[in-house]
């Protein structure tokens, strides 16, 4: 008995000192995080209550007046609806071509392969500064690519940019052009894993190549597919504010304005820092919630295979 | 023993840590700005601070680097320090000075001098005038009053707060209108527009190319062509009114007259397809190509696009904007670069009489020599005139010709969340392009200007 006790206390004396050695190994890294990570999001909280033009040494503190003033603000508002358009069909038109092209390239048994990965991945390298450089010519009205394109099959062209109707779709076509080769290759990687075999056997069970997509393709990825929609709804949220800050710079008239461009606006064009980490904090949460939605929405019994 | 020697070095790692931390100066935040006191500094040199000799005066200087460049400001600070014994100035210079200072400035480090363009997005100047942070020039100023072109030194640019003192100095001058070229026009036997009625009939001369364009995306380049149209037009009072938000202005029939003829550029198609998604370099290189015959800009457009493509024998032309009457009064937007003092400056002394000499014969030499430009002082046409173009200089020359030099700006407001001069050229621009009406447009910013009034910074 004393023996087993002996034993005992002998473990939990080694598993709480190792556990303190961890704790003591992980704690710098948690202080920075804390000190980097932590402090700063507490601190856009913090000026959020205040009335801040971000150079004055003193701040007026006014509770929640900058969210009551959020409510009522129609420029947010359209911000706002802005930014989930652009991740609802960026999201979606980026993750059907990806899929779509990762499962023609990975099936098939062209020598390219590897080439066309490497060309569909290309945007990927370029900076995004560069690509909405690139797209602001190619929707240029009179010399751009598009618009020259759309005359020689005798359509009009358009004022991509300028026009309150297309300017989102405009900019989500050059977010989309960026972000597919990277969801692709993730893709691909991801059906490289899946076993031969279960093509073999629906081959031979006589399944089309749309329905082994659909039954074996799509389950195998679908863990990959879930993080990767989270990781890119968050991700088209930066995204956004870049394209839009090179392409248009919210115009024609605000039309354009994203979340985090409207929030940077506020910040240095209107020298009102408070509102604009009330609005920071308003993207946080809506990222937050985002996230969370989108992973139970795609939460799936992954377990059959 | 060893898991002894694992926490102890364990431990070392976290203390070594916070002590890295610690030993710093702490780090300046907003909360504790005021608070922060520079420990590191001996009693013998506190006290040489507070009796500061100039010998040992360092002048920091911050400057944006843009299309001028940095050569100016290293050539005149020498001869600065040539002139001042003991002094030393340091020049920093960055294309995003402005967001420099703002961490400058945070961290309890003002630079003693700014120079910021007046295009500057960091917001940082409007931040400072908000704050009322920015030092009362008005002595050298007033030194300066007669040196200065007429009209100058009195508006709502260098005088934010409206209360007779100068806060800002001028310094880049440029004439702000319709650049057009000239060899095509003289060709064609083309006249340069006076009046609004000119200008729609052009387009019985002209047919192989629109009218005008302008930075379609960045509205606020209509400035050169909107102010003066307004201030001649509706009347320089009626224009001082419009720019404190009197919202009474949109209403009257001079500013719906106005409003009619921009209404027309859209209707008669006078404004190029596409105009209206198109940035600055695209507009200006469109007009350069001949896609347009007039764009409204400012006298740095020749340099900003020397190396441009352009259409055969293209020379530079420059008109001021068109009128209602001919016999309005003219005016000319006089873009000017700002400097000013940070009231957290330590030299503010120094400061002003560096700022004085910048206006002097050598300063403004060297300037008109390594930047292609020149302050706002009688006079200076003829010292910029062998380093750049004829238009460019004929552009200086307007104001000895009876165009008044108009200065002036959207008066500073707080507790808004629209930023109102965005919004007027905006909502212009929209009207240019056709997208909205001339009702529309003064029925949008009617709510917009009647906000902005009650929240002007006083």
């Amino acid at each position: 008995m004393s023996t087993v006790k002996k034993g005992i206390v002998k473990k939990s004396k080694i598993s709480s000192s190792k556990g303190f050695f961890l704790a003591v190994c992980v704690a710098p890294a948690f202080v920075l995080y804390l000190i980097l990570g932590v402090y700063p999001a507490i601190k856009v909280f913090i000026n959020s209550l205040y009335k801040w033009s971000g150079l004055s040494p003193t701040k007026t503190f006014i509770g929640l007046d900058n969210f009551k003033t959020l409510l009522h603000d129609q420029k947010f508002a359209l911000a706002f609806k802005n930014t989930v358009f652009l991740m609802i069909v960026t999201t979606i038109v980026t993750m059907v071509i990806a899929l779509f092209f990762a499962s023609t390239l990975s099936r098939s048994k062209f020598k390219e392969k590897n080439l066309y990965r490497v060309l569909f991945f290309f945007p990927n390298v370029l900076s995004i500064v560069v690509i909405g450089i690139l797209f602001t010519y190619i929707y240029e009205p009179n010399r751009g690519l598009l618009n020259a394109a759309l005359n020689l099959i005798g359509l009009s062209g358009k004022t991509w940019l300028g026009d309150s109707k297309t300017v989102l779709w405009a900019i989500s076509g050059a977010m989309i052009w960026q972000a597919v080769g990277y969801y692709m290759v993730m893709y691909m990687a991801g059906m490289d894993s899946i076993s031969p075999s279960f093509y073999e056997v629906a081959d031979l069970e006589g399944a089309s190549k749309f329905k082994q997509f659909f039954l074996i393709t799509i389950p195998m990825l679908w863990e990959i597919i879930r993080v990767t929609i989270v990781f890119f709804i968050i991700s088209s949220l930066n995204m956004s504010f870049l394209f839009v800050t090179v392409m248009t710079g919210g115009a024609p008239n605000g039309g354009s304005e994203v979340l985090l461009s409207y929030m940077y606006s506020q910040a240095f064009t209107n020298s009102n820092f408070g509102y604009a980490m009330a609005v920071a904090v308003v993207v946080f949460l809506f990222a937050f919630t985002l996230a969370i939605i989108s992973r139970k929405l795609t939460e799936k019994e992954n377990d059959n295979y | 023993m060893k898991r002894k020697i694992s926490l102890f070095v364990a431990l070392i790692m976290v203390v070594a840590m916070f002590a890295g931390c610690g030993s710093k100066t702490k780090t300046t935040t907003d909360d504790d700005q005021k608070s922060t006191v520079d420990t590191s500094k001996s009693s013998e040199e506190k006290d040489n601070e507070q009796e500061p000799e100039i010998k040992d005066q360092t002048l920091k200087v911050s400057v944006f680097q843009g299309g001028f460049g940095r050569e100016y400001w290293d050539e005149v600070a020498k001869a600065f320090e040539a002139q001042n014994e003991g002094v030393t100035v340091e020049v920093v210079a960055d294309p995003n000075i402005g967001e420099r200072i703002r961490n400058d400035i945070l961290s309890n480090d003002s630079p003693d001098f700014v120079f910021l363009s007046s295009r500057d997005k960091s917001g940082t100047t409007q931040s400072l005038i908000k704050d009322k942070a920015i030092a009362d020039i008005s002595d050298v100023m007033n030194k300066l009053k007669d040196k200065m072109i007429d009209g100058v030194l009195d508006n709502s640019l260098l005088s934010p707060y409206g209360d007779g003192k100068t806060y800002l100095a001028p310094f880049n001058f440029s004439s702000l209108g319709l650049w057009y070229n000239e060899n095509y026009f003289k060709t064609n036997d083309i006249t340069a527009p006076v009046t609004w009625d000119d200008f729609f009939e052009l387009q019985n001369k002209i047919t192989d190319r629109a009218l005008i364009t302008y930075a379609g995306i960045y509205p606020g380049y209509l400035e050169s062509l909107v102010f003066p149209a307004i201030a001649s037009g509706a009347g320089k009072d009626t224009f001082d009114k419009l720019v404190k938000y009197d919202v009474s202005t949109l209403d009257s029939d001079e500013f719906k007259a106005i409003m009619e003829k921009f209404e027309k550029i859209a209707s008669t198609k006078a404004i190029m397809n596409g105009t209206a998604g198109i940035n600055h370099t695209t507009s200006q290189a469109e007009f350069l190509m001949g896609k347009a015959a007039m764009i409204p800009n400012g006298s740095w457009i020749a340099n900003e696009m020397k190396d441009a493509p352009r259409e055969d024998g293209f020379t530079w032309g420059f008109a001021a904007a068109p009128v209602l009457k001919a016999d309005n009064d003219k005016y000319v937007v006089a873009s000017m670069d700002e400097m000013y003092i940070p009231s957290a400056s330590k030299n503010k002394e120094l400061a002003k009489k560096f700022l004085e000499f910048l206006y002097s014969d050598e300063a403004i030499k060297i300037q008109a020599e390594k930047a292609q430009s020149v302050p706002p002082l009688k006079g200076v046409a003829d010292v910029i005139k062998p380093f750049v173009d004829e238009a460019t200089g004929a552009s200086y020359t307007l104001f000895d010709k009876g165009y008044k030099p108009l200065i002036s700006n959207f008066a500073a407001v707080d507790n808004m969340t629209l930023v109102p001069r965005k919004e007027f050229f905006g909502t212009v621009g929209q009207v240019i392009t056709g997208t909205k009406t001339k009702e529309e447009a003064i029925d949008y910013l009617k709510p917009i200007f009647e906000e902005a009034a009650k929240n002007i910074v006083k």
